[in-house]
This record gives C-alpha cells, sequence and structure tokens, in this order.
C-alpha cells in the first residue's frame, strides 16, 4: 500500500510534467505571439500617453496622406475642408473690410475741413476719384524701425524703433542687424552690381520691406509696414541729406562714437510720425501740376507788377512828387576779381565794373534839395583760384534749381565729373557745370565728393 | 563711460579656426547658415578697454570673414570700413602661414590706418604642431603686430588676442 501511495504521486507528477509538454507545443507559439502582442499594446499605450511621442510619429504620415490626396484628388479636398478653410478666410476678409470700411466712415465723418477740400482737389488733379483716394488713404502704412547705419563699417548710427524695446529679456540686436543688413548690401552689389550703379534699395521678407536710402557716407533702412504714401522716399532721402550735410565730418572719419549724432534723433524721429508723411503727401506734385502752379504764379506775379507798375505812374501823375531815376554805368575792370561793396551801392567786376547811381530830382512841390550820390567803395577783394570739381558718390539728380522740388534736368552717374561755380546759402546745394546739354544745374552736396577749396566759391541764387 | 565701436575682421585659411574662435570669445548669435550664404557672420562682443587713464566702453563688431577662395572677390567689399583685423593661422598646417601677408596687404590697401593681431590657432595640439613659435614670432615682427598663440578649443589665449586689437583699435 505504502508503495502504491508512494508511486501514485510519482505518477501525477509525470503527468504534470507530460500535460504541460503537450500545452507547450500545443499552444506554445500562441502564447508567444500573445506576449508579442501584449508588448506592442503596451508601446502603442505608451506613445498615445505620450502626446508629444504621438505627434512626432504620426505627423509625418498626416503629411504624405495629405500631400498625396492633394496631388491625386484635389478637387475631393478642396471639398472637404473648405467648411473649415472657407469659414476662417471669409471671416478674416470679412473682418479686414469691416476695418476698411470703419477707417473710411471716420474719414467721411471728418471731410468738412480744409483738409477734406484739399483732397477733393488732388484728387480731381490726379484723376482719380473722391472715393478711390479715401480708399487709398485708408490702407495701412506704419514705420516699424529705422536705421541710419555707417556706410563703410556698417556701424549702427542711430536706431529708432517705433516700440521702445521695453520687455525684460528682450535683447537689442539693431547693431548686428545693420552690421548684416550692410554685409546683404555688399554681397548684393559685388555679385550683381558690378558695372551698374546704383545698389539694393529694397528688401521684402512676408508683409514687410526694407527701404534703404543711400546717402554719401550713410544710409537709412526703413521697416514698413504696408504700402508707403507718394513722396516718402522724397522725404526719407530729404531727411537723410539734411543729416549728411549737418554731420558730414563726423560721418567722414567716423570714430565709433554714436553719440556725436543724437542731435540727429528728433529730424529721424520724424519719420516715424504718421501725420508727417500725409502732409508730405499734399506737399507732392507732379511735374504737370508743378508746370502749372509755376504758371499761375508767374501770372499772379505780373498782375501784381501791372498793377504796382500802374499804381505808381497814377500815383506820380496824381501828385507830382518827384521821380527817382536809376542810372546804370559801366566801366571796364579787371578780369576774374570780385569786388564787394556796401549797400546802396554794388559793384561786382567780372569784365566789368557797373556802378549804380540814385538820384532824387526835386520838382515844384518838393523841397528835396540835396543830391546824394554814392560811389563804389570796395571793401574786399579776392582773387578767385582754380574752380573745385564735385565728383558724383552716389547716383544723384542735377536740378533747375537748390531745392528737392526743383526740376530734374539731369540724372547724374557715379564718377561723373562737374565743375563747381557756386553754392546756395546753406552750402547743402552746388551749382554745377556742365550738364551733357552745357547747360549749369544744381547738385546735392551730400551726394558729391567735392575736390578744391570751397573758400573761392561764390553763394549764389536760383537762376 | 565713453562707448565706442568698432569693426573688426576675422582673415585666415579655411578651417584654422576663425569661427571657433569667435564663438569662444562671444555668444553666438546667428546661425552659421549666413556665413555659408553670403561668406561672412557678424557678431558682437562688448568689452572694456583702457584708454588715455580712462576705460573706453568697446563694441567690437566681428565679422567672420568665409576662408575660401570663391568669397575672394567679395572680400574687399566687406574690409571696407574695419578699425582692425586678427589674422588666423593653424600651428598644425603650415600653408596657413603664406596667405597671413596677403590677408595682411589687403586690409593695408583697404583701410591704411588698420591695426593686426596674428593669431596662431590650435596649440594645445602639441603633437601634430609643425609651425614653431620663433616663425610665427618673426612673421609678427614683419607685419608690425603682436601675435598670440590661441587654442579655441581649450581657450587660450584668446580673450587677449581680441583684447589687444581692442586696445588698438581704440587708441588709432
Amino acid at each position: 500500500m505504502d508503495t502504491a501511495r508512494g508511486t501514485e504521486p510519482e505518477g501525477d507528477r509525470i503527468d504534470d510534467a507530460l500535460l504541460d509538454d503537450l500545452r507547450e507545443i500545443v499552444t506554445g507559439p500562441d502564447r508567444e505571439r500573445m506576449r508579442l502582442l501584449e508588448a506592442r499594446i503596451a508601446q502603442v499605450e505608451h506613445r498615445t500617453g505620450d502626446h508629444e511621442a504621438l505627434v512626432a510619429a504620426v505627423s509625418p504620415i498626416l503629411g504624405d496622406a495629405i500631400r498625396r490626396q492633394v496631388r491625386e484628388d484635389r478637387d475631393e479636398m478642396v471639398e472637404s475642408l473648405y467648411p473649415i478653410i472657407g469659414q476662417l478666410i471669409t471671416r478674416a476678409v470679412a473682418e479686414a473690410i469691416r476695418d476698411l470700411a470703419r477707417n473710411i466712415d471716420h474719414r467721411m465723418r471728418t471731410s468738412f475741413s480744409p483738409t477734406y477740400f484739399l483732397r477733393r482737389l488732388r484728387a480731381r488733379a490726379r484723376g482719380v476719384s473722391g472715393a478711390e483716394l479715401a480708399l487709398r488713404d485708408a490702407l495701412p502704412f506704419k514705420v516699424v524701425e529705422l536705421f541710419l547705419i555707417h556706410r563703410e563699417s556698417g556701424l549702427l548710427l542711430l536706431h529708432l524703433p517705433q516700440e521702445e524695446l521695453s520687455a525684460p529679456g528682450v535683447e537689442d540686436n539693431s547693431d548686428l542687424v545693420s552690421s548684416m543688413l550692410t554685409a546683404i548690401r555688399d554681397f548684393a552689389q559685388d555679385a550683381f552690381g558690378q558695372d551698374q550703379q546704383g545698389g539694393l534699395d529694397e528688401i521684402q521678407y512676408g508683409d514687410r520691406r526694407i527701404l534703404i536710402e543711400a546717402l554719401q557716407h550713410a544710409y537709412l533702412a526703413v521697416v514698413v509696414d504696408g504700402i508707403e504714401p507718394s513722396g516718402f522716399r522724397t522725404k526719407l532721402r530729404e531727411q537723410g541729406i539734411e543729416i549728411e550735410n549737418a554731420y558730414r565730418e563726423i560721418l567722414r572719419d567716423y570714430n565709433g562714437d554714436a553719440s556725436q549724432l543724437d542731435a540727429a534723433q528728433p529730424n529721424l524721429a520724424r519719420l516715424l510720425d504718421d501725420g508727417f508723411f500725409e502732409e508730405s503727401e499734399a506737399e507732392d506734385l507732379s511735374p504737370d501740376q508743378k508746370r502749372i502752379a509755376a504758371g499761375l504764379v508767374f501770372v499772379l506775379t505780373l498782375c501784381v507788377l501791372g498793377a504796382c507798375l500802374g499804381g505808381a505812374i497814377w500815383a506820380r501823375n496824381a501828385l507830382k512828387r518827384p521821380a527817382y531815376y536809376i542810372v546804370v554805368t559801366a566801366t571796364p575792370g579787371p578780369v576774374a576779381t570780385a569786388t564787394a561793396t556796401t549797400a546802396p551801392t554794388v559793384t561786382p567786376a567780372a569784365t566789368a565794373t557797373p556802378t549804380v547811381t540814385i538820384t532824387p530830382s526835386p520838382t515844384a512841390t518838393q523841397t528835396p534839395t540835396n543830391t546824394a550820390t554814392v560811389t563804389a567803395s570796395p571793401t574786399a577783394t579776392r582773387t578767385a583760384g582754380p574752380a573745385p570739381s564735385a565728383q558724383i558718390a552716389v547716383v544723384a539728380n542735377v536740378r533747375a534749381g537748390p531745392s528737392l522740388t526743383s526740376t530734374i534736368i539731369e540724372r547724374a552717374a557715379i564718377g561723373n565729373t562737374y565743375t563747381v561755380l557756386g553754392r546756395d546759402e546753406t552750402g547743402g546745394w552746388l551749382q554745377v557745370c556742365c550738364t551733357t546739354r552745357g547747360d549749369t544745374g544744381w547738385l546735392a552736396a551730400a551726394l558729391a565728393t567735392i575736390s578744391g577749396s570751397m573758400e573761392s566759391v561764390p553763394i549764389v541764387g536760383e537762376e | 563711460m565713453i562707448s565706442l565701436s568698432a569693426k573688426v575682421c576675422l582673415l585666415g585659411d579655411y578651417a584654422v579656426g576663425k569661427t571657433s574662435l569667435v564663438r569662444r570669445f562671444v555668444y553666438n548669435m546667428f546661425e552659421d547658415k549666413y556665413l555659408s550664404t553670403i561668406g561672412v557672420k557678424v557678431s558682437r562682443k562688448v568689452v572694456a578697454v583702457p584708454r588715455d587713464e580712462d576705460v573706453v566702453e568697446l563694441t567690437l563688431m566681428l565679422w567672420d570673414l568665409a576662408g575660401s577662395e570663391e568669397f575672394d572677390r567679395i572680400r574687399a567689399s566687406y574690409l571696407r570700413g574695419a578699425a582692425g583685423a586678427l589674422i588666423v593661422c593653424d600651428l598644425t598646417q603650415r600653408s596657413t602661414l603664406d596667405s597671413i601677408h596677403e590677408y595682411a596687404r589687403q586690409m593695408t590697401e583697404v583701410n591704411p590706418r588698420a591695426t593686426l593681431v596674428l593669431a596662431a590657432n590650435k596649440c594645445d595640439l602639441v603633437e601634430q604642431r609643425v609651425v614653431q613659435e620663433g616663425e610665427i614670432s618673426a612673421i609678427a615682427g614683419e607685419l608690425k603686430a603682436p601675435c598670440y598663440l590661441t587654442s579655441a578649443k581649450v581657450g587660450v589665449a584668446v580673450d587677449e588676442a581680441f583684447r589687444h586689437l581692442g586696445r588698438l583699435a581704440v587708441g588709432q
């Protein structure tokens, strides 16, 4: 019995082992498959739990699927996406139009003003309707940032952001931007501008543009949003030339001390003022308009002169007062000398010395008995040396007068050399000779390199 | 304190370690793609340098120019307006010494008053060094420029070289 009891469990153990073997043979592959499946499910669960990992895993597949679908069945994609994207676009366009309408409404409400009538006149003169002009005026334009940069070194001279970089942690990288911008300009000039005049004058990225206005020793880079009003470039150039004239010496031998140009900040800050360009736009006239305006001024001047002359004759006849005669005589003088005299007698003598003598003539009704004769009394005599020359440093306009509003008579190329005949009172404009047609013209001094002494150059008025 | 800015250029053959020297000296602001696109990368470092018993806050605008033949035509315009240059050579490559005089000539031709400092880089690779200190000193003597044995990798004499250049630029 003992033996029998003792062998029974042994037999059971053998049976269990056989059963295990059998189970392994029958279900082994399935269990292994189950284990692998469990591992994969755990992996998927882990991925779906980790949002970033899920996005990283799905993104490429999603992108590929959309691209393939767009390629293979564009219409279906458009139809599928229209309810979402169409609605978004509609909303965005509607919002933009509402803004525009609000802007125009505002302008129309404030339209009964002198500015309104000026605008109407401008619109008529330009051949557009008042509504079109109002629409143009309503288009957004903003100067975002302004850089004044030294042309050779790329060092930042002045930087005016529209909004101060006051946020903590925001680093001012304007000096790096100015250097990189200079490198890009130089690169563009070297790569594409060989044997060509001018340079890079605009860079566009997205909705923003960098407008570049080159001066002789510096350049202005203005970051703008939207479409600039007409006359913007002229105003920009005008401000630049003012700065160039005022700081010519500093800019020519720039020593890296930007504080020397701090005083120029208000000038440039005006360019950030939105109202500044509205004024400038009103001043900006087309050449035809300028001719009409000049004609009107001429006619008005003639009328006034005629009226004055008529009045004077009438007064002389009526009152029989003594008339003043002006006698102008000319005598030969030394060649190439200039003689300045005190008023009222002026005796400039290039090849002749005119003398102006004012002689009052007494009549019966008046009692002036003195005859005053003022003769020439030279106070300074200068001997003219060789005339200085102006070599064009950047592409420049030669104008009929010493002003940016004067008619352009010639576009001067870089390297062109002119003889300097005179200058205006400020020294900012030079009267030069000769244009290709042999005429004299006016050139902004900041745009040329002067050789020779300017001391002997006389101050002359517009011809 | 007076604040001044100065443009300085890094000149030297390809792979002598110009960019590494700048990286060691300043915090890198721009991606390297600028370098390969237009042949220059600009970085900035503000240093205090003595001048006339005073201290000047000098902003060095470091123009790291690509050391490759394809940029030779462009380099001249990048040199304009520079107050000085750090000319870099490699102590493990003798050929990088050959062009030092040419870089110096180009620099002084565009900017006659520019100051130069010579940096012989990779001084940490003692086993691979093929150029002796005496040779560098001789070249520096010919250029009348101070010289430094530098290592951008371990940071030897990098600061000193740039600061010396800054002092010279301010003293112009």
